[in-house]
């Protein structure tokens, strides 16, 4: 069983990418669910293995059309691909005669040099498939890794428009924590993401962040040279450099049909080596482009580069994601993330401070940023009650710009504490402990917005201040903290 | 950076802003932000208002650009018929946006306008495509692909032709 690769390919060099169907091999289909089938019932099951072959048995009987299927759809670990606009799980199949020994089957690419054939667009699915099970396996050859069951929607009419997904309206390719399911576009002559491998796994490592990790990022639109929250470029800096870990490829490519006519182009970065003049130019904690290669240069050897003596490898960058990462009272920012990884054994920290120095990041020490200004001046510590702050945002940006949020730590007494924030721009409070939301308030478009909640003495809750101030300029925020 | 006032001394703060724009992103509520976590793209919104035969696009930069550009095709049948390239080797600052109008002939049925922006981003070159459907699906169209199955547990299987050997 095999099913056709075609390489999404990007030069950073001359800055053009596309899908290269000229190149494309056929790749095994690994770990999928095969079942004979008569007519609808099914005979037998199996899955293939390694090499995408399989063997079984079975015994005709029932009535209809005697066929072998493969399903997009592996058990180990559990991930499957269905269409979204109907929730059917993606195969492929073929008659198959009684007689037969052998049955090879192939999903293909559908490319008839111009555009899609339909009927023979069959290989997207387990190319999705494939992709995540490099991933899942990837951290499984290095750590005993429980993975809960996926769900990745893939449809030929997935476009980027947002509305309803059982019309293949699904925006973009991405993963939904409300569902926890990811969904991958595929409209031909628009934007298809099947065979782009970095976007499979950036959207897979969301699914790892929720499921076996941590995030606390505000999601929502982000983009190289941002100053971002730094729970955001965390997040999406993370999504990419698992990618160039795992698969492991460092040049990220996306594919779509945004050139001229509509015709093939892509976009892409290089998690290793950045181009000249930069794509980082504002390197920091607050710089996806920053953490996405600061990451990389964490996990991989650096032999080649003076300024990184860091190599620590697949198995210890999964240790401080499920376990400091996951567990930590402050956010998730680069900045637990290294505090996490200072802490595991064998872990130099000199080198990596060597490496933070080089992305412009101080010698952080602790989760809450600490060797960082910047990063460490995202909190603020509320040690007494009555207290008041006043601040100020900067309008204009984005909810998740690092210019429209700040965080407050407070340590709890048992008692209830209220949280005011009063603006003549629109603001929110959100109220989070060790990861979990405990309170949100966003009443107004101005004025005052309170939040009280009650508290465990000795745990540390977090507020989270967000501006939604449109117009350019700063803006006053006066924030209040009672207790009785 | 320091951005704090403690108790009620007012500080004001030095913001590092990239670049301002004449406009300003429209207000958004932290309850009105669905939280998503999508692949990267251009930091760019792209939103149409569809009439018969044409639209009205808007891209809006949400972050500074250089070297912009907007591309318009059509997909399943539709045919644009105005300029295909609206925009070239543009500059806009963060929240700035441009609005064209569009031209087409819709397909039979449901066919799509895709808007293709690409630009530099922050030293970056970046691009991103958005789709608008304009029709109703023909039973045609609704016709689902492959043949339908259950697999062992029930589960509804859409089987595609494999190629064999």
């Amino acid at each position: 069983m095999t099913y056709d690769f075609v390489p999404a390919v990007f030069d950073p060099a001359t800055g053009t990418g596309t899908l290269a169907f000229a190149q494309a091999s056929q790749r095994p289909v690994r770990g999928a669910t095969v079942q004979v089938m008569k007519g609808a019932t099914v005979l037998a099951t199996t899955s293939t293995d390694e090499s995408g072959r399989y063997g079984l048995t079975f015994t005709e009987s029932g009535t209809g059309q005697l066929a072998a299927v493969v399903l997009a759809r592996t058990t180990a670990p559990a991930i499957l691909v269905q269409d979204n606009t109907d929730g059917a799980i993606w195969a492929i199949g073929a008659n198959l005669d009684a007689t037969a020994t052998t049955m090879d089957l192939r999903a293909t690419h559908g490319w008839a040099g111009s555009s899609y054939d339909p009927a023979r667009r069959s290989a997207g699915p387990f190319a999705i498939l494939d992709s995540m099970t490099t991933a899942a396996r990837a951290f499984l050859a290095v750590r005993p890794v429980a993975f809960p069951p996926l769900v990745v929607n893939w449809s030929p009419e997935n476009v980027p428009q947002t509305g309803d997904k059982t019309l293949g309206q699904i925006g973009t390719s991405h993963f939904s924590p409300a569902d926890g399911q990811i969904y991958i576009l595929g409209k031909a002559g628009v934007d298809t993401d099947e065979f782009d491998s970095h976007v499979i796994v950036h959207e897979w490592g969301h699914y790892f962040e929720k499921n076996l990790s941590r995030s606390d990022s505000p999601g929502g639109p982000h983009g190289s040279g941002d100053v971002l929250d730094p729970r955001l470029s965390f997040g999406e800096g993370y999504g990419n450099a698992i990618a160039a870990m795992v698969l492991p490829e460092s040049t990220y490519a996306d594919t779509n049909w945004a050139g001229p006519g509509g015709s093939l182009t892509a976009f892409g970065f290089d998690a290793e080596t950045p181009p000249v003049p930069t794509d980082d130019p504002l390197p920091g904690v607050f710089s996806e482009t920053t953490v996405l290669r600061l990451l990389y240069d964490i996990f991989d050897g650096g032999s080649a580069e003076a300024f990184d003596p860091v190599g620590v490898g697949l198995g210890v960058v999964y240790d401080v994601l499920v376990g400091p990462q996951k567990a930590t009272g402050a956010f998730t920012t680069i900045g637990s993330f290294v505090a996490g990884l200072k802490a595991q054994p064998g872990v130099n920290a000199a080198a990596v401070d060597a490496l933070l120095a080089h992305y412009g990041i101080g010698p952080i020490s602790t989760e809450w940023g600490d060797g960082d200004p910047d990063l460490r001046a995202m909190y603020v510590d509320v040690t007494s009650f009555p207290a008041s702050v006043n601040l100020q945002l900067g309008g204009g940006f984005e909810y998740n710009k690092w210019e429209q949020n700040q965080y407050f730590v407070i340590t709890g007494s048992g008692a209830q504490v209220t949280v005011s924030a009063t603006s003549t721009e629109d603001v929110a409070l959100v109220v989070v402990q060790a990861g979990q939301r405990v309170a949100q308030v966003d009443q107004g478009t101005s004025g005052t917005e309170t939040a009280t909640v009650p508290t465990i003495a000795g745990k540390k809750y977090l507020v989270n201040l967000v501006g939604f101030g449109a117009t350019p300029g700063n803006y006053a925020v006066a924030m209040s903290f009672t207790s009785p | 950076m320091n951005r704090i006032a403690l108790a009620s001394a007012t500080l004001l703060a030095a913001f590092p802003v990239l670049a301002d724009g004449p406009q300003a992103a429209p207000p958004a509520t932290a309850t009105a932000a669905k939280t998503v976590h999508g692949k990267p793209q251009a930091p760019v919104s792209v939103t149409a208002r569809l009439g018969a035969g044409a639209a009205t696009v808007t891209v809006r930069f949400h972050s500074a650009a250089t070297d912009a550009s907007v591309e318009v095709h059509g997909v399943d049948g539709l045919a644009v018929t105005s300029d295909a390239t609206p925009l070239s080797g543009a500059r806009f600052g963060r929240g700035e946006a441009v609005t064209f109008d569009v031209a087409f002939t819709a397909g039979a049925g449901r066919s799509h306008l895709a808007v293709g922006v690409s630009g530099s981003f922050g030293g970056t070159r970046r691009s991103t495509v958005a789709s608008f459907a304009v029709g109703k699906p023909t039973p045609d169209q609704l016709k689902p692909a492959g043949t339908a199955a259950t697999d062992s547990k029930g589960q509804p299987v859409k089987v595609m032709p494999a190629d064999t050997r």
